[in-house]
């Protein structure tokens, strides 16, 4: 009774305004789940993508990417699925040289004859996964850098675990552990934040 | 109906109880809480999502008692996963702590406690106690998995009365 996929991909694409239009530029940190058999799991996170016209990060990289995981049977949860689907490929198809061409129309076959089953749109039918890579995209350290005072992210304060963090953690782990694994997600938190416990601050 | 989370431990460590001995003398250890003592020198533990078992307390806890553990998890908003079992076998004063063992039952060969790598020894778990079998108890891959599905099937109908849905929020609720 294993009800989840394989492996599953969550990718968050990034527009830029230039001029009058919303341009497809990027790839944000993408999560990846993976399931073994054994109902173990284990998370990605694969980093940022900036897309290109051509090399190795190209839009027609990009797109045969997609369409090697999709027919390797992995599930892809993509924010506002459409838009970026078709951008992509038009982007692809635009910038093509004459050697990719063909190995681009049959991605694209793929991604359509797939995409409707594959690949969810997290805007409607994600599962209970997206939410959970949602939550561990946001609490990534910042990319900016930070000021004297100001946190690097939201996971600690002073070096004390946020309730966010803790939340997330307590959610990832009944969502994805066994409960053999749930339990010792629970000791381990707990023993975590004594082992770390930061000293009491002096009164200055 | 069960409302109470830690009778499904109780019955949890009932049916393991009940693959050795009925005559168990129930304590309350700090360690893992709750658990049954049986004579031949077995501790058997159990935890639910309100009573968290900590796996790597059992093998401290073996050493300091002198006694074998065996523990497993429930959880009634998962009901229908995967039972793992962990073992802190005992055998003088050297303690061995096998993790997420699977039962392996089969008719007219008895039950044992496998693990998910088959080059690991598996336990027998038997009237006599709890010790390390002399050979794996199946031939083939086949007879791994119909052992490991009845045994899987065995404890569901222990703990959780039979239906993987025994609850009425499953895990699959956001689906």
């Amino acid at each position: 009774m294993n009800t989840h996929p394989p492996k599953l991909i969550v990718i968050h694409p990034i527009y830029s305004a230039s001029g009058y239009r919303q341009h497809l530029t990027a790839i944000d940190d993408s999560l990846v789940v993976h399931h073994h058999v054994d109902s173990r799991f284990q998370l990605e996170l694969r980093p940022m993508v900036k897309l290109t016209a051509r090399g190795a990060s190209s839009y027609a990289a990009a797109l045969q990417q997609l369409a090697i995981d999709v027919e390797t049977s992995h599930r892809v949860v993509i924010v506002g699925r459409d838009g970026f689907l078709a951008d992509l490929e038009q982007l692809a198809r635009q910038h093509a040289t004459d050697k990719e061409r063909e190995a681009i129309e049959r991605a694209a076959q793929i991604i359509a004859e797939r995409g409707r089953y594959q690949i969810l749109d997290s805007l409607f039918e994600a599962p209970v996964e997206y939410k959970m890579g949602r939550m561990i995209l946001a609490a990534r350290e910042r990319r900016t850098k930070a000021n004297k005072n100001e946190p690097s992210g939201l996971n600690c304060m002073f070096g004390i675990p946020t309730p966010r963090a803790e939340q997330l953690w307590h959610s990832l782990r009944h969502q994805w552990c066994s409960p053999r694994g749930n339990a010792a997600g629970r000791v381990a938190w707990e023993e975590w934040c004594r082992a770390n416990r930061p000293p009491m601050p002096m009164a200055v | 109906m069960i409302r109470n989370a830690q009778a499904y431990r109780d019955r949890a460590i009932n049916a393991l109880a009940s693959l050795i001995g009925n005559d168990g003398k129930e304590r309350y250890f700090a360690a893992i809480g709750r658990a049954l003592v049986l004579p031949c020198g077995v501790v058997i533990a159990g935890s639910d999502q309100s009573c968290v078992l900590d796996p790597y307390a059992l093998k401290p806890f073996a050493l300091k008692e002198g006694v074998s553990v065996i523990a497993t998890w429930t959880d009634t908003m998962l009901s229908g996963h995967n039972f793992e079992i962990d073992v802190a076998l005992n055998d003088d004063e050297h303690v061995a702590h096998h993790q997420a063992l699977r039962l392996w039952v089969a008719e007219g060969r008895g039950a044992f406690l496998i693990a998910s790598d088959e080059a690991e020894p598996a336990l027998s778990i038997g009237a006599n106690g709890i010790g390390r079998a002399a050979a794996l108890p199946y031939r083939d891959k086949v007879e791994r998995l119909l052992g490991i599905t009845a045994g899987q099937a065995l404890l569901q109908q222990l703990i959780f009365g039979g239906s993987p849905y025994a609850t009425p929020l499953s895990r699959n609720i956001g689906r």
